[in-house]
């Protein structure tokens, strides 16, 4: 109780009511001053004192099957209290009595309307005035996001031949700016621009081949490159299925052809060879030199005389 | 020795009720009224709520008098003056001796630790 403020706290309010009534009541028996403690504990009497009458007087009231208490449920409480009831009225009428008229209610604090958006809902007639009042209404009120996805066969169906129209248009394009095309035109070579049909010698090899490894495809495109790296084409070969028997011929026979590079050790070409796999592609290109697909090449030793093991 | 008058306070006090009607005392109605429903005792009457805080008013009032004189007793005893010292202090130790008269026992311990 002692942790919340005066202006939250109803008791801390009471309690100083009480307190000037006490004081009032001391004043009027004599004494000038008081000490804090016998204050102190005259005010937790008399507030324990009222709430036994009220408790003693309900359960009067309640024995005798009524819940409104009567002046009589109060006198059998004060009865039982030891009250002496009959001086009651001649206590009241003393000389000397001393009111005093407590504070006027403050009003309720306001919770300041932060970040209130919209009138709130007045309680309908059902609900008590005590209760908390209704939140904002844009807690509780759904407005969609977004327009309602089309859900009509025709519309659908529309939209579906669009999307496939233009995705057709944006790859064929794409294709002619990045692969080979020919010209409709001769003048103007970027108009009209056709992916250019490459036809294959043996146009039904590559339709019963199996595709399920590229890398297939670029070994035969090796086959025709000068600059081949030998260990990866060993390599690879061992792990290709059927039909690598032609790459791995022509590999084999690139390797007595190829006396620069130099002896590579077999740890990295392991980790090199699934790096090649792209690197084949490049090298079919030949015009992309890519440093990370690169061999490795060891520096060479500077003074004859010491020669360490390369890690 | 008669019939003592009034053996019941019945009629005595429903008279004062009416009189409570304009009679207000020390012990504000509000604050009377808060420790009242604070146990469960609710009554719309506020006669009823003042006859109640008329009989709290009275147990401290007598509570306060023979604290009173206590300690009129204390300065009689102690100072010899001719004109007594008119500060009459309400201090724990009367409070004491005179609730012990009502069979309450207050124990205060005199400083904190």
């Amino acid at each position: 109780m002692a942790t919340s403020s005066d202006t939250s706290n109803p008791h801390f309010a009471r309690r100083k009511a009480l307190k000037v009534a006490v004081t009032h009541l001391c004043v009027e028996a004599g004494f000038t001053n008081a000490d804090e403690s016998p204050l102190e504990t005259l005010i937790e009497m008399l507030q324990s004192y009222l709430s036994e009458l009220g408790r003693s007087a309900q359960a009067f009231c309640e024995l005798s099957c009524r819940t409104t208490p009567l002046m009589s449920d109060v006198v059998m409480a004060c009865v039982e209290m030891g009250v002496d009831v009959k001086s009651l009225p001649t206590y009241a009428r003393r000389a000397n009595k001393s009111v005093f008229l407590p504070p006027a209610q403050s009003a309720p604090t306001a919770h300041p309307r932060s970040l209130q958006v919209g009138l709130r809902k007045q309680h309908p007639t059902h609900i008590p005035d005590y209760l908390p009042p209704f939140p904002d209404p844009h807690t509780y009120i759904q407005t969609p996001t977004h327009k309602k996805a089309m859900s009509e066969y025709q519309l659908v169906r529309e939209k579906a031949a669009t999307q496939k129209r233009d995705v057709e248009l944006a790859l064929t394009k794409f294709v002619a700016k990045t692969g080979e095309t020919e010209c409709l035109f001769q003048d103007d070579p970027y108009a009209f621009p056709l992916i250019a049909n490459c036809p294959k010698p043996v146009a039904y090899r590559s339709v019963l081949l199996p595709k399920d490894q590229e890398l297939e495809l670029y070994t035969e495109e090796d086959t025709t490159s000068k600059e081949l790296e030998t260990p990866t084409a060993a390599q690879r070969a061992e792990a290709d299925s059927a039909a690598a028997q032609k790459p791995e011929s022509a590999g084999n026979s690139q390797d007595a052809t190829t006396p620069q590079k130099p002896p590579v050790p077999p740890d990295p070409a392991v980790a090199a060879a699934a790096a090649n796999t792209a690197g084949d592609v490049v090298n079919a290109d030949s015009q992309i030199d890519n440093p990370y697909l690169r061999s490795i090449q060891m520096p060479r030793l500077k003074g004859g005389g010491k020669k360490y093991k390369w890690a | 020795m008669g019939p003592r008058e009034g053996r019941t306070p019945g009629p005595n006090l429903s008279d004062f009720m009416m009189q409570l009607e304009d009679y207000t005392p020390t012990i504000p109605d509000s604050v009377t009224s808060f420790y009242l429903n604070k146990v469960g005792f609710e009554v719309s009457d506020p006669r009823i709520v003042r006859l109640i805080s008329l009989a709290g008013q009275m147990f401290i009032s007598d509570i306060a008098n023979d604290a009173l004189q206590h300690c009129k007793m204390r300065m009689s005893g102690q100072t010899k003056k001719h004109t007594k010292d008119k500060r009459l202090t309400l201090s724990m130790e009367d409070l004491t001796l005179a609730l012990a008269e009502y069979g309450i026992n207050v124990k205060k311990p005199h400083y904190y630790t």
